[in-house]
This record gives structure tokens, sequence and C-alpha cells, in this order.
């Protein structure tokens, strides 16, 4: 293997003025519109296994992508090395060809807005030493809060990455952010079978307290041990965070993604400007929460982002469109549009979403309504519900009775089953008090009339 | 610098053990939306990464940069992290022995997809697009298309260094069929290790076909009544069956972290007599298959049952020293920056005696599952849920209407019990992805097999 390119300086000026480079080399090429993405990250994690440090790794990489429009038609290609531009420009210039005359246009630029306190030197300096340090405080959080668990699985992991884009219409944009996780896994013994609970916690800065994320997962460990039997039926089932997101979010984010529900594709394909939940349910793409993991100034394409309501006090307000979804159902774009990677074309999709509602109560007061229910802290197999119907058949491990309005104790896995866009105008309290995590931030959810069985 | 010289940097910095792998793909993807093309994506990305093992402690670095620098750099990285590690005192990691490997395979298809004209490529998407588009309830397609050429070099200081290469190619559609105000969605893929021949195998628009008039005969079908009843899964739902079930909770990683329902049981009869499962990454063509896994072993056929008991794990080479038995060729990352997990390649139930007819006969009130939308498993509790694609009612032994939203769920180790009927004939199941932090391309397959007392998921 030939030894090829030397690492870009970090820096994201530099960056724009590489990708703005390659969009001068495209006009040279008799190209009238091309856009070119570039990034480069840098990571490091350590993991955690069986209660101990398993294994620490260290990774960097990036690369770029070309958009070019040639007579209307839209053409795309990916390159690692940015000496390789010109060949790329070449390759999507001939994807091109054979795409549809559909007089798409690049988007114009507009600056964005700043968003500050997304960039920590601390976590971008990649110290081993404090990724460690974190590491000690997750396995020590767990052994003080259950001593009898052993910490399976989870670890600590940061990022610092940088991107920019550059437009033959004008878009000139770059922007970095780090970014530092941590988790913890807890499994325990109990009688013939294992208990297990998870935490995490994402940031911006250096200011997790790895001690705390694991010993969450402690006590909520703590208090699945020696379950009862449990009875199913029809009753209010209350969601924490973490559970209410993992059912709620896939749905809600696919119904409301322009193009699949201009296509007539999704649950919510007819209701825009109609009730799709109950009156107390305010979704919203809000990339501009101080320190929310997933915010971000501009969007995939550099348009600067704004806040989106989805759904406002349970009316359906929105779809979100990137610039070519826009064009083809002849919408604004949202400024939606995000990229896995360098590798992938720009999409529409959500930045960070913000689930609260008008009468939000808090939890105790939520909970105090409840006389007969569940409370759940994780759903497994949410991802294989329907997402053209919206049914769903989920399990539910770590469960707890709720009677006369309190905790009863821990019951054995329960299985949840129904419709989703039924489950959200049946949406019966949502709680004041909402967990932070990557790209959203949610509350508990309560719902009534859940089909449960055992 | 190249992987050779990194290796040995590596142990002059102080390695006890060094492996390298080198990996490249070259893809192309090209999507129909509604007959539209909605994407032509081709490109090539090349990378490394160096794993170290100091002190009993590991180390990891990657890149996609290939300059010398950026190698020199990895190196260090990986071995200052893996000294980082050691202090904390962790039980060392010691690696079971395996065979000292040096060669090159290359399993080269027949008609290598790179020679294949873009313009070929979306005609077979307009073809599926068409053919399921004949159905006037077929509202939406989105057809898809992909291929990987990817080859590897690995070496290592044990004295392993094996190149391979493979293609692998994938074709689906995902379409909705409305009737009135009822929607239905279904996805359909075909897939396997070849080239282009891939789809003179087995035809992806006539597979598309049969999947959209099944789906549009399904509309207006009542949900499945919930409860224990005798259910028969077809192949492709064994093969996720063995896969979720079994295939993970065999995964010597889990067992090692105790979180497997089959730890301390090897030996012992875990399902019904005639029950084999096996993973087998050897199977010609098949989606999850790879000549040597990514700790440089060869791939190979490792049983997991046989006639019921529990006679192997999955293991590569740190969690088999860790439970004392062979690694064989389980390790796989998902790309050059991933570090190696134990996981599945193509996990197979073998047929069983029963002819296909007798698989339903005396069944009076049950549901015929066909196909996979998706499954999970908590293996720590030994629990499973998987959703099929389409489903029926079986009534005195015949298969009957069309039921929807069928989910089962159950215990592992009671339901590998409650199994009481294989049917003779074996089939390959649809390519997948599996996930489990990192996704890899898996296939899996089996018989028809008769289920008592599963937990139907449907109606209260």
């Amino acid at each position: 293997m030939k030894a090829r390119r030397t690492q870009p300086a970090m820096d994201g000026e530099e960056l724009l003025g590489r990708a703005e480079r390659v969009v001068a080399q495209a006009r040279s090429r008799g190209i009238a519109q091309a856009e070119c993405f570039l990034e480069w990250s840098e990571g490091l994690d350590v993991e955690l296994e069986k209660g101990a440090i398993a294994s620490t790794g260290a990774g960097q990489g990036g690369g770029g992508s070309v958009r070019v429009v040639v007579d209307g038609r839209l053409g795309f290609a990916y390159f690692t090395d940015v000496r390789d531009a010109a060949a790329a420009l070449d390759q999507a210039r001939e994807a091109s060809r054979h795409a549809e005359k559909l007089d798409y246009s690049l988007p114009t630029a507009s600056k964005p807005r700043r968003l500050g306190g997304r960039w920590d030197d601390r976590v971008a300096a990649m110290d081993v030493e404090a990724a460690i340090g974190m590491a000690r405080d997750l396995l020590a959080g767990g052994r003080e809060t259950a001593p009898k668990a052993l910490l399976s699985g989870g670890g600590v992991g940061l990022q610092a990455e940088w991107c920019a884009i550059a437009s033959s219409e004008g878009v000139s944009v770059w922007d970095r952010a780090t970014a530092i996780s941590a988790a913890a896994s807890l499994v325990q013994e109990d009688g013939r079978a294992s208990i297990s609970a998870s935490e995490s916690a994402a940031s911006h800065r250096l200011d997790l307290d790895g001690k705390a994320v694991a010993a969450e997962a402690g006590r909520t460990l703590g208090a699945l041990l020696k379950p009862a039997k449990a009875e199913g039926g029809r009753v209010s089932v209350l969601f924490r965070p973490e559970a209410a997101a993992e059912l709620v979010s896939d749905l809600v984010i696919s119904a409301c993604l322009g193009d699949e529900a201009r296509r007539g594709k999704t649950v919510w394909s007819d209701k825009l400007g109609k009730r799709v939940a109950a009156p107390r349910l305010d979704y919203t793409d809000d990339p501009f929460v101080a320190g929310a993991v997933g915010g971000v100034p501009f969007d995939a394409e550099g348009l600067p982002t704004q806040p989106v309501p989805i759904v406002a006090k349970g009316m359906l307000k929105n779809f979100l469109y990137d610039s070519w979804d826009a064009h083809r159902h002849g919408a604004a774009s949202t400024r939606s549009a995000i990229r896995g990677d360098f590798k992938a074309r720009p999409s529409t999709g959500t930045h960070h979403v913000v689930v609260a509602g008008a009468g939000a109560r808090p939890l105790d007061r939520l909970l105090a309504g409840v006389d007969d229910g569940f409370l759940v802290e994780s759903v497994l197999g949410a991802h294989t519900a329907n997402a053209t119907t919206g049914d769903f058949s989920v399990t539910a491990p770590n469960v707890w009775r709720i009677r006369k309005g309190a905790v009863a104790g821990p019951v054995r896995e329960i299985a949840i089953g129904g419709n989703l866009p039924d489950l959200l105008l049946r949406l019966d309290g949502v709680s004041k008090e909402a967990k932070q995590m990557d790209g959203m931030r949610m509350p508990h959810l309560l719902f009534a009339d859940v089909d449960v069985s055992v | 610098m190249d992987e050779i010289a990194a290796m040995d940097l590596a142990r002059k910095r102080g390695a006890d053990h060094a492996e390298v792998r080198l990996e490249t793909v070259q893809e192309s993807r090209v999507q129909l939306q509604d007959g539209e093309v909605r994407g032509i994506v081709s490109g090539t990305e090349s990378g490394f990464g160096i794993r170290v093992l100091v002190a009993g402690a590991w180390g990891f670095a990657s890149s996609n940069d290939l300059a010398a620098a950026s190698w020199r750099r990895a190196v260090e990285q990986a071995v200052r992290l893996a000294k980082a590690s050691a202090a904390e005192g962790r039980t060392a990691v010691e690696l079971a022995a395996a065979p000292r490997l040096r060669g090159r395979t290359d399993w080269k298809p027949r008609h290598d997809p790179r020679d294949v004209d873009v313009e070929e490529k979306l005609d077979l998407l307009r073809r599926m697009d068409k053919a399921v588009r004949a159905l006037p309830e077929i509202r939406n397609v989105t057809a898809s298309y992909a291929d990987a050429n990817v080859s590897k070099h690995y070496v290592d200081s044990n004295g392993s260094d094996v190149r391979w290469s493979l293609v692998r190619c994938v074709a689906q559609a995902h379409f909705t069929a409305r009737r009135g105000g009822e929607l239905a969605g279904r996805s359909t893929r075909v897939g396997a290790t070849r080239g282009w021949e891939t789809f003179a195998m087995e035809d992806p628009v006539e597979k598309a076909t049969r999947a959209a008039q099944a789906t549009v005969a399904a509309l207006g079908a009542r949900t499945a009544k919930g409860g224990r009843r005798t259910v028969v899964i077809d192949h492709e739902l064994a093969g996720v069956f063995a896969h979720e079930a079994v295939g993970h909770a065999s995964e010597a990683d889990l067992i090692a972290a105790g979180e497997s329902c089959f730890k301390g049981r090897m030996g012992k009869r875990l399902g019904t007599t005639g029950l084999s499962i096996r993973d087998d990454s050897t199977v010609a063509g098949a989606f999850g298959s790879f000549p040597y896994d990514d700790n440089g072993v060869a791939g190979q056929s490792k049983p997991i049952l046989d006639d019921g008991v529990l006679v192997g794990y999955l293991a590569d080479r740190e969690h088999a020293a860790a439970l004392g038995v062979q690694a064989n060729g389980a390790a796989r990352a998902q790309d050059f920056h991933s570090r190696p997990l134990v996981r599945m390649s193509n996990t197979l139930i073998a047929a069983g005696d029963v002819p296909e007819d007798e698989v339903f006969a005396d069944i009076k009130d049950g549901v015929y599952c066909k196909g996979s939308r998706g499954g999970q498993v908590d293996c720590a509790r030994g629990t499973f849920l998987f959703n099929a694609q389409e489903a029926y009612r079986i009534v005195d032994g015949e298969v009957t209407t069309p039921v929807r939203d069928v989910s089962l769920t159950g215990d592992i180790l009671t339901t590998l019990l409650n199994i009481e009927a294989l049917g003779d004939t074996f089939r390959l199941g649809d390519p997948g992805y599996c996930g489990k932090g990192q996704w890899v391309p898996v296939c899996d397959g089996g018989p028809l097999v008769r289920i008592q007392k599963c937990l139907v998921g449907g109606a209260a």
C-alpha cells in the first residue's frame, strides 16, 4: 500500500480552505454548481468489562465528499484523500448523468448563528489519564451502590470533530465540537435469573460525574431485585425517559420526515395541521439547547439551523426537509440535513429533539395519579415496530408495579403491545423532570389503557 | 511504513503481542425511490487498525491516514494506551493458541460488480420497482442495491500473515401497501458473498413480487390472538431464532462476562433431541461467510448444539483462553476502526426428518410465521423477541387466513425444549446485518420448526 495523505492540521479554517479549493477545482472543470464537505475526527475510549478495564483504544480519520449539479441533475462521490477530490468530482459528474433532470440547485448561503459551549480543550487533548480516571469512577460508583453486582459493560469515550462545507452558492462554514460519554451496565444474579441495569450520560465538556452515572445504574438494579409475578391487563404505564425514547422516538422521527410523509408512507402522511397526540405533547427539533449534545449551528448542507416545532399541543405542525426533499415536494428546507459520515449523502433528520408538554407535572404528582399500572425502565424490541402502521410489540424487562399512586415493587418481565399513534393520542401525562440524552431531551411519559400481557 | 513495519515497531516499543489489519473497501450504492433515481454513491476507503498487548492489557489505534507519520503515531498510541491499562492491574489477558497461518485467499466473483454499468444496476432496481408496483395496492417502493469489494491483510507477532478478498452484493426493496385506511409495510432482500451472479441464482424481482402479493393478501387481516400457542416458523424465521436465541447466548465474551444463560451448561441438554445448530463461516456464497476472522484464524464450522446438547461456544482467541476452549474463527470487526468482537457468521439449524406437510399435522389452533422483521435477545435473562413478516392461522393442521403483526417471545432454555418437530428440508434465509455495537453481515437458515407453548404477541 502506497503511503498517502498527511494529517490535516486539525484547524477549522484550514479545513474550510481545502473545501473551498475543491469547489474551485470544480469550477475549473466546468461544473457550475458544486459543494465539498470535509470532516476529521479523533477519539479515545476506555472499555469496561467484568468489573475492570478491558481495553483502551484511539482512532482518527476523516474524508470528504462532493455534490455536483450538472444540467439540473445531482451527482455525489466521496474520497478519503483530498488529493483525490478531482477524481471524485469526475465520478460525481458521471453519476449525475444517470440521475433524473429535476432542476435542483444547491442551497444558497446564509450566516449561521453562533452556538457556544460545545468545545472543551480538556476533551480535545485526548488525555488517557483523564479517561481512565473517569472509568475508575464508573467502577467505584457501581461498587458502592451495588456491591454484589458486576459491572459487565460500559466505558468512557472522548471525541473531537471538525467539519467544513463550501459551495459554489456561497456556503462557507466550519465547526468543531468535543463530546465525552460515560456508560455503565451492571448485572447481578437474582435467584435463577440475572437482573441488569444501565445508565449513560454525555456532555460536550469534561464535566461528567462517572461515579454518579454508575451509582444511578446501581440504584436502579437494587430496586429491581426479587421481582414478583406480574398480571396483565389494560392499565396505565409510566415510561421512564430512556424507555419513552426507545418506544416513541423512532416512530415520531420517521413519521415527520417530509419526503416519507409526502409520499404517503407514514402514519402521519395526511395529518399536517391535525391532531396526532394528546394536547399535552410538544415535540420540537431544537438545536439550541445550551450544552445539549446534538445541537449544531448549521445543518449538513451548511444552512443555519433553527428550532422546528414538529408537534405542538398535540397538533402536527411541520414535516422536516433537507434542500433536496424540499425541492422534490415544493417546500422550504427546514435546515434538517444530517450526514452519517463523509461517505453519506445529506439526508433529512433531527438534530436535537426536545419533548415536553404544557401542563407537565412533577414526577411524584404524575405517579400519584396512577391507581393501577406499571413503571417501565427499559423496553426491548422497539426497533421491530411496524414503521408503516405504528403497530408494536415489545418486552419490558425492568418493571415496577404502581398501586395507589406509589411504586409497589419490582415485577417480572411484561409484554406491551399496541399502536403507537393511538397511544400518543392517549398520552395522559408528561413529567417536568427530563433526561438529557445524546440528541434528545425526554421526560417521563404516562399512557392510559395500555395492553400488558405476561 | 507498512503493516509488517508497524507490527515490528510495536514489538520494539514493548508490545508482547501485536496484530495489524489493513483493509480496503470499494463500494457502489444505488437507490431508486418510487421509480426515480434517489442516489448513486461510489467510493473507496482504506485504513488500518493496530492492536497490542502489553503486560496482559490491550491497546488499540486506527486511522484511514496511510502516511508513514500516521502509522508511527498509531503504533505509539496503541502501546501507550496498553501500558496505561496495564497499570490498572486487571487480570492479564491471555490468548489461546492458534495455528500460524500464511497465505492468500481470494473469493473471486464470477462477475465482478465493478464491471457492471450503473445503468444495469438501475435496470435491476427498475424491474423490481415495476414488478411490485404492478399490484394496485402498492403505493411506495424504495429499491436499493449495494456492492462491496473487500480486501484485508492481517499480520500478527504470532507469525500469521494472511491476505484475503471477497465481494458482497445485495439488492432490496421496501414498499408500502394501502387499501382504504389500512397500511402495511414490507421489506425483501437478496444478497450473497458473490458478485453480480448473485441475481442470476436468486431473482430479486421474483422474490419482491411474491412478498408484495403476500402483503396485499394480508391487508384486512386481523391481529393474531395473543397467548401461548403452537407455532410453526419457516426456514427464515428458524434461522433468526437460531441467531437470536442460540447464537448470541453461545458467544464466549458473553459467557465469560456472566451475561449468557448458557454459562455453566456445556455438555448439558438444552434442546429437544434432534436439534443441531451450528455457526458456519464457510458456507459457499452465504452473506456471512469469510475465509479468515479478524484474529487471523481460519473461518470454520462451529457446532453449538448437537442433538440438543450444548457442545461449543463461538470464541475469539482472548475469550477462548478465558474459557479454556479453542479459538474457532469467530472474531469479527465491523471495519478497521473497530476492535474485533465475538460474532456470528451464518447460523444454521440442521434439517430434521419430518416431511414438511406433516410439521403442521394435528395443530388445532396455531400460527404459521414466515420471514423476519427483526428481533432482540437478552442473553443474561435468557429471553428473546422477534417479529414475523407474514403470519397465518393454523386450524386443524391446515394453514388458513393471514393474521398481522405477530411477535414471538419466550425464554430461550424453555423454548429449545419445546421444539417438537423439525422439517426435513433446509433452506438458507435472507442476508442480514447483526448489531452488537458494530454491524457485520450475517446469514442464517433452517428447516420448518414447530414449537409448542410459544408466547404469541397480539391482541389481549
